[in-house]
């Protein structure tokens, strides 16, 4: 991934990131009973989606990825948002002891695979959508080389016209 | 502007006629692309010049600074820079497909998801290219998607 790529990524991430994060944070409070939180947590969850955006820059490159060195990267990554985060997270608040912590890496790699899966998925359908297409153009292309040289059908016109 | 084709015997040398008020540098690049399309481009292989037309051309690839253009067996070197080629190429079939590869979207057979929303494309010839997933956009304005 080239750095334009990489950053336009990062910041549509954060964004993401941040978003989830004060949702998943409301329905926490909803479900505890909290009525209010304190001004800082929005900065702190916004230090957090930092945290949680930064390990995507394992995948910046000058040369283009190779398939392994791709899953290598996406294991790094998923190695480092299991450091950072957990973390991150114990700073802010987010878990205390054993169970909170198991609970919290637990949430990580569940998002993550999640993503990925997404991910995956997404370029599943699309990849259907550019077969379809390239199967139609080939039958259209082979149609019009069975038909004519593009002279017309009984090929009697020796001079064709086309406006631009 | 009109185009008109006119049909010439087999065998018979093919002519592009361009009848213009003045010689605009578009026309230039117009009849330079075209000219690329219908002869070809110059390639060499075992020390020997070939002009390879462009729909013999499977996809065009950068390796440490050498180029090279990968027919249905053969491969060729190719004195052209990537962006070059592209420019060549431009308003054709061909696509700009990761860094340093430009594909001929005419000899992609199917596509596959690969993996960080990456493509693997399989070409005519049973080889296996990567479609990046900042390029597929490109492809996809090809296939009318």
């Amino acid at each position: 991934m080239n750095l334009k790529q990489l950053l336009k990524t990062f910041c549509f991430h954060y964004v993401l990131i941040y978003g989830l994060t004060m949702m998943a944070s409301f329905f926490w409070c909803l479900a505890s009973g909290d009525t209010y939180v304190e001004l800082e947590y929005f900065w702190k969850i916004m230090i957090f989606s930092l945290v949680a955006d930064l390990p995507v820059l394992v995948f910046w490159s000058k040369n283009e990825l190779t398939s392994r060195q791709t899953l290598l990267r996406i294991i790094i990554h998923g190695i480092l948002l299991e450091i950072l985060l957990p973390t991150a997270g114990w700073f802010i608040g987010m878990w205390r002891g054993i169970g909170g912590f198991f609970l919290f890496f637990a949430t990580v790699l569940i998002v993550d695979a999640s993503i990925f899966g997404i991910t995956y998925l997404k370029t599943s359908v699309e990849a259907g959508n550019i077969n379809t297409a390239l199967r139609r153009r080939k039958r259209e292309n082979e149609k019009k080389e069975e038909e004519s040289d593009g002279f017309g059908k009984d090929n009697r016109n020796s001079q064709s016209e086309q406006d631009v | 502007m009109r185009i008109i084709y006119e049909k010439v015997k087999e065998g018979e040398e093919e002519v592009i006629i361009v009848r213009c008020s003045k010689i605009t540098d578009d026309l230039t690049y117009a009849a330079r692309t075209l000219n690329a399309v219908i002869g070809g481009v110059t390639a060499v292989k075992d020390g020997e010049i070939y002009k390879l037309p462009l729909g013999d051309i499977y996809y065009f690839e950068v390796v440490d600074n050498n180029s090279f253009f990968y027919c249905e067996s053969e491969v060729y070197e190719s004195k052209l820079k990537l962006y070059e080629f592209e420019e060549l190429t431009y308003g054709t079939h061909f696509f700009r497909a990761t860094k340093s590869t430009v594909i001929n979207a005419d000899k992609i057979l199917c596509v596959s998801p690969a993996l960080y929303g990456r493509f693997t494309a399989t070409l005519d010839n049973g080889e296996k290219v990567t479609v990046s997933r900042q390029y597929v956009s490109s492809l996809k304005r090809i296939m009318g998607i």
